[in-house]
């Protein structure tokens, strides 16, 4: 219940990541991309920032410099003018010429006075104020301004630098009475010799030069400048919404000098700089910028970055959609891949299989044989078992390698089976193996092949080779490599004539086998191995009188260490016979001829009667026998001469104790009983036939039978094991 | 090798005795002509005293019986020894005659 609940949340996308591993890695390469990206540009977005505001910063400290400027060069006028008038407080009237020249030299000042304490000159009453105004045609006129509805002494310019003893700019305000416009006006106090201050010489500045003075040099379209007094009053430059939300921060500010963010009435953020004007004043000018015209460029940058990364996104997304296609495609071929794999493994372990591995347990022949492929399957083959007392051998090398060669080997050796269940004669059984591969054969593909039967009581081999390397012999003679007529390999045409050879195996001779993945085994100089190297070995191995299992591990491990890790190029087979029959020690030997006639089987009958109770064979088994026997020799006499021909029938019965041995010998017509195919005993009464019932209680009563034509006699050998 | 061919009761008793090797095989086959002549009487072999019966024997009584059975008729086999039984085993004999 457990596992249900966990699955639900986080195992569909384990599921996911499984299941598309590669396109989860792709899904993830992107959004790293995309994650960098965005990395780079918020990090560049916050440099801009950076650069720009202290670019602004330099811009202000610039501007409130020049402003200072501007402002110094009033200062100074008027803090000389304060000593020129203090020397012409004596002439009253020369203060008319002062302020007059105020006027005229400075043009931005519009209006200049030098208002008096009280009664300084009493000639001239409470109050005096001489002063001098810049008409906006440019022409300047002098008057005194001081009367009882222009009391000077209450007007800031006035009162704070008096009051004060330092100058002083005064917070904007409408002068009605002169300049009849919003200024503000900078006083200087001027004292008399005694150290008294006995007037205040001002200079009235427009504010609308001040506004110019701001907004000189303006860079950003949307900038807006202010200039504000100490008392946070407007004294040049709009004032909006932005300006009071400005000051409502900047009072906090102790220093005055800073950088905020402000949005306005629409909502939209503005980057406020501020700093003292400095000096004799106590103003703040106030820089605004849009923030389009900060980040404009980087909008502008980010703005195309966007859209070069949402347009990279679709030949990612296309190339993602692909691979996954792609990917897909993949996992199907490494599917198909394992499958083919594993059932390579399984053909590998069938053919391997299809090879005979049982020990033959016989003392009259050992073999051994082994086959590597150099693939999961391979071309080569070999196969061997006894009937009648022979040992039919083959080995075989099919072209090529791997699963077409491996299927033709699998038909090869089912051909040599098949054909070899009533055929003795190698060529024949070469012949009819050869019709079978050619037949529907249009893959090219054909065997090379040799075909051996070892009859094992005589030590009889007949051979036939198809195209196949050379078996080689060690005897007690020596070592030679067998005599072969090189016949065509099997596949090739159908109608080869494949002929029989055959020799005579001394006792303790060993048969070597093996395919050309032998001889040219490759090492990594490629050189290779070569049948110099094999006979070398063989040699060896035979004077250490080597079982056949042990010459094939040591021809194994030769090659190994000659081919010394080089890959397997060809497949790797070895056969090795060794004959060893065993001499039968007769304890009794007996021979009986016979004229073929059928009137000579009492004589037959006699004859064994008195044997088997020489030897003390109980008569049950005795009786077996003798009917075994009896029909092998009638068999001969049906047959083996023609019609009306005398002949002799030679039947003669040893035994060691263990088996009994019953050699029956003719020089008639050649006839192998071993041949006939076996009856069907099991057929209901009406499918039985009359004939064959004598080789069939032949062949079921005794252990093996054998047959062997040898100089024009016919040979047939019995054997039973007598318990 | 004797054989002996009675009728009795309508039934056919023929007498194997001693061994009916391929030799004897010619002689028997000859002495129970009768037997083949598709009479539809019942044959009863007595084997008693058979000691030994080689393929042509066997191909005899294989004829026999064929015979019989296309006429309708019988064949028994009396007191087949064992050493005869066993060869009737292995020539599936066994299965196809009646023994008594």
């Amino acid at each position: 219940m457990k596992q249900i609940n966990e699955g639900s949340k986080w195992g569909w996308l384990k599921r996911f990541f499984k299941a598309h591993t590669s396109l989860t890695v792709i899904i993830l390469a992107v959004l790293l991309l995309e994650f960098t990206t965005g990395v780079i540009y918020y990090s560049s977005q916050d440099i801009i920032q950076h650069t720009t505001i202290q670019a602004m910063d330099r811009e202000n400290n610039a501007l409130y410099l020049c402003i200072r400027n501007k402002l110094a060069e009033v200062e100074v006028v008027l803090d000389n003018m304060s000593w020129i008038v203090s020397d012409d407080m004596i002439h009253p009237d020369s203060l008319f010429s002062a302020t007059y020249q105020i006027v005229e030299n400075n043009p931005m000042i519009l209006g200049s006075c030098v208002a008096c304490i009280p009664h300084l000159f009493p000639e001239h009453g409470y109050w005096f104020e001489p002063y001098s105004i810049r008409r906006p045609d440019g022409t300047i006129d002098t008057m005194q301004l001081g009367s009882a509805s222009h009391d000077y002494t209450k007007a800031e310019f006035f009162a704070v630098p008096l009051a004060t003893g330092k100058s002083h700019w005064c917070e904007p305000y409408l002068e009605n009475d002169g300049a009849k416009a919003f200024i503000t006006t900078y006083g200087v106090p001027v004292r008399n010799g005694k150290g008294e201050i006995v007037a205040v010489v001002d200079a009235d500045l427009s504010l609308d030069w001040l506004k110019d003075v701001i907004n000189e040099d303006i860079a950003y379209p949307s900038n807006q400048r202010f200039l504000i007094t100490g008392r946070y009053n407007l004294l040049a430059g709009e004032d909006n919404q932005v300006l009071r939300a400005s000051i409502e921060q900047l009072k906090d500010d102790a220093d005055k000098k800073g950088y905020m963010i402000v949005k306005d009435e629409n909502g939209s953020k503005k980057h406020v700089f501020y700093t003292p004007v400095g000096g004799k004043t106590d103003w703040i000018l106030v820089n605004v910028l849009d923030d389009s015209d900060v980040f404009g460029k980087l909008r502008r940058v980010r703005r195309n970055l966007l859209l070069v990364l949402m347009a990279g996104l679709l030949p990612i997304g296309f190339i993602v959609w692909r691979s996954k296609r792609n990917l897909e495609r993949l996992s199907q071929v490494n599917a198909e891949k394992e499958r083919i794999n594993s059932e390579l493994r399984v053909a590998s372990q069938i053919q391997q299989r299809m090879l005979p591995h049982f020990c033959l347990q016989r003392d009259d022949v050992d073999i051994f044989g082994s086959l590597v492929p150099a693939r999961e399957v391979g071309g080569d083959l070999f196969d061997y078992f006894i009937r009648d007392e022979k040992l039919f051998f083959c080995i075989g090398d099919v072209s090529g390698k791997g699963t077409p060669s491996a299927m033709l080997m699998a038909g090869t050796r089912s051909f040599f089976r098949a054909f070899s269940a009533h055929d003795n004669n190698p060529a024949h059984i070469m012949h009819r193996i050869n019709e079978a591969a050619c037949l529907g054969n249009d893959t090219n593909m054909f065997a090379t092949l040799f075909i051996g039967v070892l009859d094992l009581p005589s030590g009889h081999l007949r051979y036939c080779d198809a195209g196949h390397d050379k078996p080689v012999v060690v005897s007690d003679a020596g070592l030679q490599t067998l005599n072969c007529n090189p016949h065509l390999p099997v596949g090739v045409f159908n109608d080869v004539k494949y002929n029989v050879q055959d020799i005579f195996l001394a006792t303790g001779s060993t048969l070597f086998l093996y395919t050309d993945g032998l001889t040219e085994a490759m090492n990594a100089n490629r050189k290779q191995f070569g049948l110099q190297r094999i006979e070398d070995v063989l040699r060896n191995c035979i004077e250490g009188q080597l079982t056949p299992k042990d010459i094939l591990d040591v021809m194994t491990k030769e090659v190994h260490s000659f081919v010394k890790g080089a890959e397997q190029s060809d497949d790797l087979t070895m056969l090795v016979i060794r004959y060893t029959p065993k001499e039968f020690k007769s304890i009794h030997d007996e021979t009986l001829v016979l004229k073929n006639h059928v009137a000579e089987v009492s004589k037959l009958s006699s004859f064994q009667k008195a044997l088997f109770e020489k030897i003390g064979i109980e008569k049950s088994l005795s009786r077996q026998i003798q009917l075994a026997v009896e029909e092998a020799v009638v068999n001969v006499i049906d047959y083996a001469y023609s019609a009306g021909v005398e002949g002799s029938i030679e039947v003669r019965m040893m035994t060691d104790g263990q088996y009994l041995r019953v050699v029956i010998v003719d020089s008639g017509v050649p006839f192998d009983p071993t041949l006939k195919n076996e009856i069907d005993v099991s057929l209901p009464l009406e499918e039985r036939q009359v004939g064959g019932l004598g080789i069939y209680l032949l062949r079921k009563i005794m252990d093996s039978i054998n047959y062997e034509y040898i100089d024009g006699h016919n040979i047939l050998t019995l054997i039973k094991k007598l318990s | 090798m004797k054989t002996k061919l009675e009728e009795i009761d309508g039934k056919y008793i023929a007498t194997l005795e001693g061994e009916m090797d391929t030799a004897a095989a010619v002689e028997v086959e000859e002495a129970l002509k009768p037997l083949y002549a598709g009479e539809g009487k019942d044959i009863v072999i007595d084997c008693t005293n058979l000691e030994y019966i080689a393929s042509s024997g066997l191909r005899i009584l294989l004829c026999i019986l064929k015979d019989a059975k296309a006429n309708g008729s019988r064949v028994v086999l009396r007191n087949v020894n064992e050493d005869i039984k066993t060869v009737f085993n292995l020539t599936g004999f066994i299965n196809i005659f009646e023994f008594e």
